[in-house]
């Protein structure tokens, strides 16, 4: 797989942050007036099945960012001020 | 006898971790605030989740959806969010925190704005913050004690337990006191000895419990209701004369608490408060590196989603089936009590235990670092020895635990949630301060410290407008929640004021926004 340059991974970061607004919009803002009735499916409430296909949505955006932008980032040696280094293992491919 | 056995085994391994990290420990600063910026990404994924999880997520969560009804689930879904700030704003602090030895969240806007009474505005802001939080934890642990001792029939020489009252030679107090001043002097102790480390090390142990406790706790629940079904069907036939059938599983709840505006603000206010609250903070300082932040978000973001929807959801929701007048905090405590063995019972009390001690100790450790770090060394002791300030941040745990100790056994001081909302708007007055240092070279400090001080007094004003004679609004205009009223007005000073005033030094800008 070939290693995505800098700009592409700032436009999926861009995207990535709109599509978890989007779902955080359905889950906690005016989506929740689509489904506010006390009806129950499969003898679940309706907003908690809501609630939890929203969470999970968000969690997935969370997971395919950690694995397409931050797993393999390379992380710069970092030098503190008493000298010591700071750095993060598993550095990039 | 036997919750008390079990409290005492839980008690004396988180002691022993807190003398472990204490041994290991050296007495410096760096060491007693950021355990040296060491830590590896289970302590940190640990460290995070526990100081997050508190009385709020174990008594508190379930008492709302038991008062309010569905609508606090929704609440939860700031854990997502959370989870993502972890690395977003995480990752770029301790970045600055290793070049420049920052400790505390002050060191960091005083730095950048070269402003010394920003960094006093920002101290007071975290302790602010520390006080009502360490609150309801040390509530929390007076609610146990008051709970599970009510069968429990102790006589050991002076010691008399029983009928919610501690009888001690001519001494005698409630239970609640007694457990309320138990969770404390325990925290307090293991704090003072070990620092961070210690905090970080049992929050490792107090985070796979309570992490234990909110599953199982939640699929108990479930069993007792005979399956989900059960629980939701049961819920949505709660009626009385205020509330019709299915208000528990409609939006705004029995109680009329939850509208969508208030479900949306509150949510922001509470996962953007906090993850810039101080506590947290020097959590990202203390991590080991970015690799261990990275690991943390996925892990916070996965495992305490779950924990909230399949634990804390059903407890509250079916805690209302099952106790229809109880008080909600303590809910349940009482399914805890009512339902389990002794011994289980006990296990899962200790769990709460671990969730208040493991936020009330970062709490509390955090506000000694602000006041020694931001106010003792540069206002006070400029020349003050290491050792010095290791000791002064241990008087200033002791007085905290105190303060919050007695607030926390003031009677009517409200519902955990409440308070605990409280402390979060008051943080996440923090959080434009991280706009200049983190993304925008536009901000400047006159627009930090206008948008903080006028953040502030709206979130006050819309907080308690009958205490300025205001009549149009009640608490949390148009339904939108005060801290976020706050939190808007102090983004929108900052941008104002920023506009027409001096940005920092190129240097500085240069140092801190390196590409």
């Amino acid at each position: 797989m070939q290693e995505m340059t800098r700009e592409q991974k700032k436009r999926l970061f861009r995207k990535l942050l709109w599509l978890f607004f989007g779902a955080f919009l359905m889950s906690n803002g005016p989506g929740l007036y689509l489904v506010n009735s006390p009806r129950l499916i499969a003898g679940i409430p309706i907003l908690y099945l809501w609630g939890l296909f929203w969470a999970v949505v968000q969690i997935l955006i969370i997971v395919y960012a950690y694995q397409k932008l931050w797993r393999y980032e390379l992380e710069v040696e970092i030098t503190g001020p008493d000298g010591e280094t700071g750095v993060g293992k598993g550095a990039g491919r | 006898m036997t919750p008390l056995v079990v409290i005492f085994i839980y008690v004396m391994v988180t002691f022993g971790i807190g003398v472990a990290a204490w041994w290991r420990g050296r007495v410096t600063t760096a060491d007693f605030y950021i355990a040296g910026r060491s830590q590896g990404y289970i302590v940190t994924a640990l460290a995070i989740m526990a100081t997050f999880f508190s009385s709020f997520a174990m008594l508190g969560a379930p008492g709302m959806l038991y008062k309010g009804g569905i609508g606090f689930v929704f609440f939860m879904l700031n854990v997502p969010i959370c989870g993502v700030l972890i690395w977003i704003i995480g990752k770029p602090l301790w970045a600055l925190g290793k070049r420049f030895g920052y400790i505390t969240p002050s060191d960091l806007v005083a730095d950048y704005y070269k402003s010394e009474s920003l960094r006093v505005l920002v101290s007071l802001l975290g302790i602010v913050y520390v006080i009502p939080y360490a609150v309801i934890q040390f509530q929390g642990g007076g609610y146990l004690f008051d709970v599970i001792t009510q069968q429990s029939d102790v006589q050991l020489g002076f010691f008399h337990l029983a009928g919610r009252q501690v009888t001690i030679g001519a001494f005698s107090t409630s239970t609640f006191i007694a457990g309320a001043v138990f969770l404390a002097s325990i925290t307090m102790i293991y704090t003072i000895m070990g620092g961070m480390r210690a905090v970080s090390w049992t929050n490792v142990f107090q985070g796979a419990l309570l992490v234990i406790g909110m599953i199982a706790g939640g699929l108990i629940t479930v069993w007792l209701l005979g399956g989900v079904e059960g629980l939701f069907g049961k819920v949505a036939a709660i009626q009385s004369e205020t509330a019709p059938a299915g208000s528990f599983i409609t939006l705004p709840g029995p109680a009329g608490m939850f509208s969508v505006p208030y479900i949306f603000t509150f949510t922001l206010v509470a996962s953007f408060g906090t993850m810039a609250s101080p506590s947290q903070w020097m959590r990202y300082y203390s991590a080991k590196g970015p690799s261990a932040l990275r690991r943390s978000m996925l892990i916070f973001a996965i495992v305490l989603t779950t924990c909230y929807l399949f634990g804390t959801a059903f407890i509250g929701l079916g805690g209302r089936v099952l106790f229809p007048d109880v008080t909600p905090d303590t809910v349940f405590l009482e399914i805890l009590h009512q339902y389990l063995p002794l011994v289980l019972a006990s296990f899962f009390v200790t769990t709460i235990m671990a969730a208040a001690m493991s936020t009330a100790n970062g709490n509390l450790h955090s506000l000694a670092a602000l006041i020694t770090q931001d106010i003792y060394v540069p206002f006070l002791r400029r020349g003050a020895s290491q050792r010095e300030l290791v000791w002064i941040a241990r008087l200033l745990i002791t007085a905290a635990s105190v303060l919050s100790l007695w607030i926390a056994i003031q009677p009517d001081i409200g519902m955990i949630v409440q308070i605990g909302l409280i402390s979060m708007a008051v943080a996440l007055q923090m959080f434009p301060s991280l706009i200049g240092p983190l993304w925008w070279k536009g901000a400047t400090r006159a627009g930090t410290v206008w948008g903080i001080v006028l953040g502030m007094a709206v979130l006050i004003v819309t907080f308690v407008p009958d205490k300025f004679g205001i009549t149009a609004f009640g608490r949390s205009p148009l339904g939108i929640h005060y801290g976020f009223w706050g939190f808007m007005v102090n983004l929108a000073v900052l941008w104002l004021v920023s506009r027409i005033s001096s940005r920092p030094e190129e240097a500085t800008l240069a140092r801190f926004h390196q590409e």
